[in-house]
């Protein structure tokens, strides 16, 4: 049966110590070091906190705004707000054709928008699509009976002429 | 002399007992556990051992004063620890003697509720194990001191190859497991590629931990002049430690124990079971047919012979996995699950210890301990980029590490123990955190101001229909035809909802039952001690019954007992226990009421809260269906329940139909919540905000005169905090808006738009766990924060029925912290809730 202690001699025993206690304790402490593995290496995706949160609040006014709402309605297509602000910059900026594809956009991601298709049957009514416009004011009331805005749409399309 | 295994059956009979009365006193006293668990009765056998305690009590004292017989065998000369084992032992059976007739006089167990005597008893039943603990260790100083100068323990290469070897076995379980599971759900050969690589990383780790600290142990025990004692009292510690965090992390936040209770109840639960354990170890035989036995022998190895040993082994993973399946839908927050794992784990280590008897000493093994930590940090530098690199290359996004890890844990307990243990989740914010944690955990005081949705609340309305609310515990909106078009077993329910205004976009406020109800009659967001003094001051729904002169017919566990005294509801099955409250059982006895002459002076307003499709029933009682019926693509338990109450629910629609109430009444169907069921392998709803747990249906069929005259939108994120001040639009008040924490009507009169919530952000929080979740863009995007698990999860919820999962990153995680720390202040400040030991001083100024 082995003695404990193989070596009582001074130098015997300090390599016995580095070697049974040192090395584990080190090695112990290189585990803490080494622990808890981190996954933060494995996030690759690109994403914006100005997009992200730009559409909190309808935006204020500012020269860049078309510019930054394009480009984070592109960083992030399903955001429906985004693309509901960017299309209202588009209305007020005379560019309608822009304004109608996006709302169109929008409206493939949220069906259920019942604003935007309020909007786009507005946009629709003005160029003289009355039928059109006259669908996007049924499917707004189909989520909101009874609104008044959508009822308004409905008749004004109703005896609208057809122009397409 | 004893035998050692009729000693360890008499000892075993003795601490499970008293085991058992430790963690009834524990559960008590967490105010979650014990309206889960034990109000609700919902373990008859529980019920059986409160009520027979006493007499179990008899039994356990009577085994474990036989299990010290050798101790207290008065015929025996002794001395030294010998003598001071015998006095222990008299003591022993004189003191717990006295306990037992004074149990048997006045049963204790039952007199617990949930107040700090719970906390007491549940302590002080782990002082008779500390005692027999104590007898064990000083009885064995006997046997031991003629063999306590050998060599402390098996050598640092026997022990690598047992570490080596179990990590191996497991890994190679887990791994077969991973490949079973994953190609059932058709994942790429690269996916489970991925998580085996995970599943070794992880395992290798926390075997090369144990590794290093037994060699540490082995080395330090070494220099001690009794070498052998040392090594045992070494492991003994680490063995507490151990059990001390296991308790800590794992075990006691499932049962949403306080802070101070857990300080308590780890480090004395952790110490009391390790000593309990080493005291059994050192009575066992020290010497066996190949020698002297080693410390760590004694604690973990059996003395089986090899082949006994290796057969134990190979079907180790089996028992594991079938015990793993038979608790699986019983479990609570994977905490069976993972203690199964890990009592795996220690028994493949000692069987594998077992194995390795007689392994020589390398000179290389010690270098071996140095390596191992150095590779793993290496290992996990690479892993996440070689991820990474992966999901590029592939574009497949699943194979994300955070996503890998996600759903990998949620299907394998093993795993997830190890990712819970030596994982953190990126962008862990520690400050968040905290903030969060401090809030969940604050047991102090809060303050129920006096709210009103309608200021001065008028004389009653002329137009005063009848309001019939069912809110279904757990109903799941996506198990409803008129949310689901695969669903065919709600009929009556479809057919309800054509003369409905189905809200498409429905969520609670808060997950589990004990907060969710309250929110309802509130019309807002609450704080947990809602339901204590003060709460009439902000119940706004029974305010406007009140007002109206409503009768109030009830059947609900939560609110009941808190309403005004003033008002005296009939109570719909009376003495029913609640998880055996049955919606049709309730509507049989609403109709009862409605037929009772004399109760149509007042319009009636009907509660019901029935349990039917609530996990207690669906999962406690049993897998099988209750009817006849496939149910493809549905959990059948679940589905057959809801097609029976469907069917009642045709039922009570009729009659209203033929005593003509039903055109002019109000009736709601919606739920508290939803329920996991088994989505990523989770079941239940009171840890998780998942979507599935928080998503509702909410059905509202207003009086037929009213309908042309109201607008509403359908597609308009709602929450069952909007029923309360609907119900004052309905009732032709005008409402106010009392703060952000509360929910508005979901209709307004023709010609007035309702305000838009699509740019704003909404708080979810659990009644039980520190999970908080935000929900934004009219409903589209979910953020989930959960504490216990340190995890953060995003989801995308424009995919019927459910939504799909979405990465984290940093701007996400960043905007969606800030906004859930916001409300979560908001909140606190509108309760002006107090931390314990502030005084005044309110979480939201500190």
């Amino acid at each position: 049966m082995p003695a404990p202690r193989t070596d009582s001699s001074a130098p015997g025993f300090l390599a016995m110590f580095t070697r049974r206690v040192l090395v584990p304790a080190l090695a112990l402490c290189l585990w803490a070091a080494a622990l808890p593995v981190s996954l933060s290496r494995g996030v690759n995706a690109a994403s914006d906190e100005e997009c992200l949160t730009l559409a909190d609040a309808p935006p204020a006014p500012r020269p860049d705004l078309v510019a930054t709402l394009e480009r984070c309605s592109a960083l992030y297509p399903a955001d429906v707000e985004l693309l509901a602000d960017l299309g209202a910059q588009y209305e007020a900026g005379g560019r309608r054709p822009e304004a109608e594809a996006i709302y169109r956009r929008a409206l493939a991601v949220d069906p259920a928008y019942a604003e935007l298709r309020l909007r786009l049957g507005r946009l629709l009514l003005a160029r003289g699509a009355a039928a059109l416009a006259r669908r996007e004011a049924q499917a707004a009331l189909d989520v909101q009976p009874n609104r008044q805005a959508a009822l308004d749409l409905l008749r004004d399309a109703q005896g609208a002429p057809e122009n397409e | 002399m004893m035998r050692f295994a009729s000693f360890l059956a008499l000892r075993a009979a003795a601490i499970a007992f008293f085991l058992l009365t430790a963690a009834y006193g524990i559960v008590s006293y967490s105010p979650f556990a014990f309206d889960m668990f034990i109000r609700p009765q919902l373990l008859p056998w529980v019920n059986d051992f409160v009520a027979w305690h006493h007499v179990w009590y008899l039994g356990a004292y009577a085994v474990s004063v036989a299990s010290l017989w050798p101790d207290l065998d008065w015929r025996r000369s002794r001395s030294g620890a010998d003598r001071i084992a015998h006095r222990l032992a008299v003591a022993y059976a004189a003191v717990f003697g006295a306990v037992a007739l004074k149990l048997a006089a006045a049963p204790h167990l039952p007199t617990l509720w949930n107040d700090s005597r719970s906390l007491v008893t549940g302590l002080a039943a782990f002082v008779p194990l500390v005692w027999l603990a104590a007898i064990d260790h000083l009885s064995a100083l006997r046997a031991w001191s003629p063999l306590d100068d050998g060599p402390p323990a098996g050598r640092v290469h026997r022990l690598l190859a047992t570490c080596a070897f179990t990590a191996a076995g497991l890994w190679a379980v887990h791994l077969a497991h991973v490949v079973g599971r994953q190609a059932d759900g058709g994942d790429r050969i690269s996916a489970w590629i991925l998580t085996g690589g995970w599943t070794f990383a992880l395992t290798a780790t926390a075997f090369g931990i144990a590794l290093t600290l037994l060699a540490l142990i082995d080395g330090c025990a070494a220099q001690a002049s009794r070498p052998r004692r040392c090594a045992h009292l070494l492991t003994v510690t680490a063995i507490a430690a151990g059990l001390c965090e296991l308790l800590r992390r794992l075990v006691l936040p499932a049962i949403s124990l306080d802070a101070m209770a857990s300080l308590a109840v780890g480090p004395v639960a952790g110490v009391a079971l390790a000593l309990t354990w080493s005291g059994i170890a050192v009575r066992r035989p020290r010497v066996d047919e190949r020698g002297l036995v080693t410390p760590l022998e004694l604690l973990f190895a059996p003395a089986w012979s090899p082949r006994w040993t290796a057969v134990a082994l190979a079907a180790l993973p089996i028992v594991a996995l079938f015990a793993i399946a038979r608790v699986e839908r019983l479990d609570w927050d994977f905490v069976l699950q993972r203690l199964i794992v890990t009592a795996e784990w220690t028994a493949a280590f000692g069987l594998m210890l077992r194995l390795t008897a007689g392994m020589r000493e390398r000179s290389w093994s010690m270098r071996a301990v140095a390596i191992a930590p150095i590779a793993a940090m290496i290992l996990f530098a690479g892993l996440p980029r070689a991820a990474s690199t992966l999901t590029a290359w592939s574009g497949d996004q699943a194979m994300q590490p955070t996503l890998v890890f996600q759903r990998h844990a949620a299907a394998e307990p093993s795993f997830a123990l190890l990712a819970k243990a030596l994982v953190r989740w990126p962008g862990f914010d520690a400050g968040y955190h905290r903030h969060l944690q401090v809030d969940a955990a604050a047991a102090g005081s809060i303050e129920i101001p006096d709210v009103d949705f309608a200021p001065a609340l008028r004389a009653p309305s002329t137009h005063r229909p009848d309001i019939y609310l069912f809110v279904v515990d757990s109903l799941r909106r996506d198990y409803l035809s008129p949310y689901n078009p695969a669903v065919s077993f709600t009929p009556n329910i479809d057919r309800f909802a054509g003369d409905a205004f189905v809200f498409r976009n429905a969520f609670t406020r808060h997950g589990g039952t004990a907060l969710a109800i309250p929110s309802i009659w509130t019309g807002s967001s609450v704080v947990r001690k809602i339901l204590g003094p003060g709460f009439e001051r902000m119940n706004t729904m029974q305010k406007l019954l009140d007002a109206e002169g409503y009768r109030i017919a009830i059947n609900d566990y939560t609110v009941a007992g808190r309403l005004n005294p003033s008002v005296r509801p009939t109570v719909i099955d009376p003495g029913v226990p609640s998880p055996e409250t049955d919606l049709c059982s309730n509507l049989t006895g609403l109709q009862q009421h409605l037929a009772h002459p004399g109760t149509g002076a007042h319009p009636l307003f009907a509660f019901l809260a029935p349990m039917n499709v609530h996990l207690i029933n669906t999962r406690h009682q049993g897998h099988a269906a209750t009817s006849d019926g496939d149910y493809p693509g549905f959990y059948g338990p679940y589905a057959s329940r809801l097609k029976r109450i469907d069917g009642c629910f045709g039922d009570f629609v009729s009659y209203l139909k033929r005593e003509g109430r039903y055109d002019e009444s109000i009736i709601i169907v919606t739920s508290d919540h939803g329920d996991s069921l088994g989505e990523e392998g989770l079941w239940g709803h009171a840890f998780w905000l998942f979507p599935e747990d928080i998503r509702i249906p909410l059905l509202l069929k207003v009086p037929v005169s009213l309908k042309p005259e109201l607008t509403t939108d359908l597609s308009r994120i709602a929450f069952s905090t909007d029923i309360a001040p609907t119900l004052y639009t309905l009732l032709q008040h005008d409402v106010r808006d009392p703060g952000p924490i509360f929910g508005a009507p979901l209709i307004v009169p023709r010609g007035t738009d309702l305000p838009s919530r699509r740019r704003d952000s909404y708080l979810v929080t659990s009644s039980y766990a520190p999970t908080y979740a935000l929900l934004r863009r009219n409903g589209r995007s979910l953020y989930v924060s959960d504490l216990f698990e340190r995890k953060e999860f995003a989801f995308d919820l424009s995919r019927e029925p459910i939504g799909t999962q979405v990465l984290v990153d940093n701007a996400v995680r960043r905007v969606n912290q800030r906004l859930i720390r916001d409300r979560v202040t908001e909140l606190s400040a509108f309760f002006r809730k107090t931390a314990p030991g502030h005084g005044s001083q309110t979480l939201t100024q500190r």
